[in-house]
């Protein structure tokens, strides 16, 4: 089975589904096989990896995968993203679409919360990271990828907001409660990627410097050295980069756009990347 | 006596799940209000106190909390009459309106200076 990462924060804007993409090339890049399982119904993720909504020719989503619930259920859902070469061929996406958003109101029934963890048995075996973005909440549909996931990867940007909202996250992931009423007890928190820094920005220097007292041995490094593992100053943040913004909207890993800012953006999620396989994998 | 259970046969495989077909949903929206029975609306009189009031939040210091809740227990234990419930909701709209009632004593841009423009009685007699 392929490790599975729930990725979050309460807070939107956060950086959620830039990071899961960016991480789904990077592993890519690296010769993993990735799933990348959207759980907004914003369906950002399956757009940003070439699988958008098209009304004209609707194809499954996570909002079927999850109605149905049955076992096993998800293998029809997946295809290959839009992504060119060896990108296209290692990352595969079960796309969202909007009405993914009605799931919500079946969150009542017994056993709900274990629909997606049923849908994905058996089907991610061949993958070696199946990655799951979720909505900022932490309501009924990131229940469903906590449910079905093996650690809980905090995003967060540098701002207040931000920085509460991946507390928010972590905390719920670590409360006993929630992995009782998730079905989940083995889910365990991952740590946190601080991304979206700009230097520039007094604010994102004050969280920046209180984010090791904050965060601890949770604040994720760039680096997959013990040293560093074991050291969160170390820690390196995702600069804010028009990069990332411009690999969004066209559709492609950031490595493919020209110009040093995306090379580096590229280069720090490969480290990123290196440090979190190491990391799942120990 | 132990009840007997059904086994699986260990050789029996799970069938696969029935085929799906993509289904775009409209978005589930509320249909028209279900009928309530009527409610005396929120401040009137004819509800009971708590219904009359606004709910609004503060963040308090712990050191206030404490001492609230220990002036809250001996305003409650010296009553002579206990009809009213007093709570630390009680006092601190108590505390709201000697705020309200000495507004033009406040002066200061931080807290700590307001609370001095108040509460210094040298300053302010």
């Amino acid at each position: 089975m392929a490790v599975r990462i729930a990725v979050g924060n309460h807070k939107g804007g956060s950086g959620k589904t830039a990071t899961t993409t960016l991480l789904a090339a990077a592993w890519a890049e690296q010769g993993k096989r990735v799933l990348v399982v959207d759980m907004d119904p914003q369906g950002n993720a399956s757009r940003r990896l070439g699988s958008a909504f098209d009304p004209n020719h609707p194809t499954l989503t996570t909002s079927e995968v999850v109605r149905s619930g049955e076992t096993g259920v998800a293998a029809q859902a997946i295809r290959p993203c839009g992504w060119p070469g060896q990108y296209g061929e290692l990352v595969h996406v079960i796309p969202a679409r909007f009405d993914l958003d009605n799931r919500l109101s079946e969150a009542g029934v017994v056993g709900a919360v274990l629909r997606l963890a049923n849908a994905l048995e058996g089907v991610d075996d061949d993958y070696d990271i199946t990655l799951l973005d979720s909505q900022p909440s932490m309501a009924h549909l990131t229940q469903l990828a906590l449910a079905a996931a093996h650690w809980a990867l905090a995003v967060a940007d540098p701002e207040y907001d931000g920085v509460d909202g991946a507390i928010r996250f972590r905390d719920f992931v670590r409360d006993a409660k929630t992995l009782r009423g998730l079905g989940n007890p083995d889910l365990r928190f991952l740590g946190v990627v601080v991304n979206r820094a700009d230097a520039r920005v007094g604010a994102h220097r004050y969280q920046l410097d209180q984010l090791p007292a904050t965060f601890g041995a949770d604040l994720l490094t760039t680096d997959s050295t013990p040293e560093t593992l074991a050291a969160p100053e170390l820690a390196l943040h995702i600069p804010e980069r028009a990069a990332i913004k411009d690999a969004a909207d066209t559709e492609i890993p950031v490595r493919l756009l020209p110009g040093a800012p995306a090379r580096l953006v590229a280069d720090l999620y490969t480290r990123l990347a290196l440090c979190l396989f190491a990391k799942v994998t120990r | 006596m132990t009840a007997k259970v059904p086994r699986k046969n260990p050789g029996t495989k799970i069938p696969p799940p029935p085929p799906l077909t993509p289904r775009v949903e409209d978005l589930n929206v509320g249909k028209e209000p279900a009928p309530t029975a009527g409610r005396p609306r929120a401040g009137s009189e004819d509800q009971p106190r708590y219904q009359q009031m606004i709910r609004g939040e503060s963040r308090l210091r712990p050191d206030q909390v404490t001492d609230l809740a220990a002036l809250r227990r001996e305003v409650a234990r010296n009553r002579r009459n206990n009809g009213e419930r007093i709570t630390d909701n009680t006092l601190l709209r108590l505390a709201v309106d000697l705020l309200i009632a000495n507004a033009h004593k406040l002066v200061g841009d931080t807290e700590d200076e307001l609370r001095v423009s108040l509460l210094d009685t040298k300053q302010n007699p």
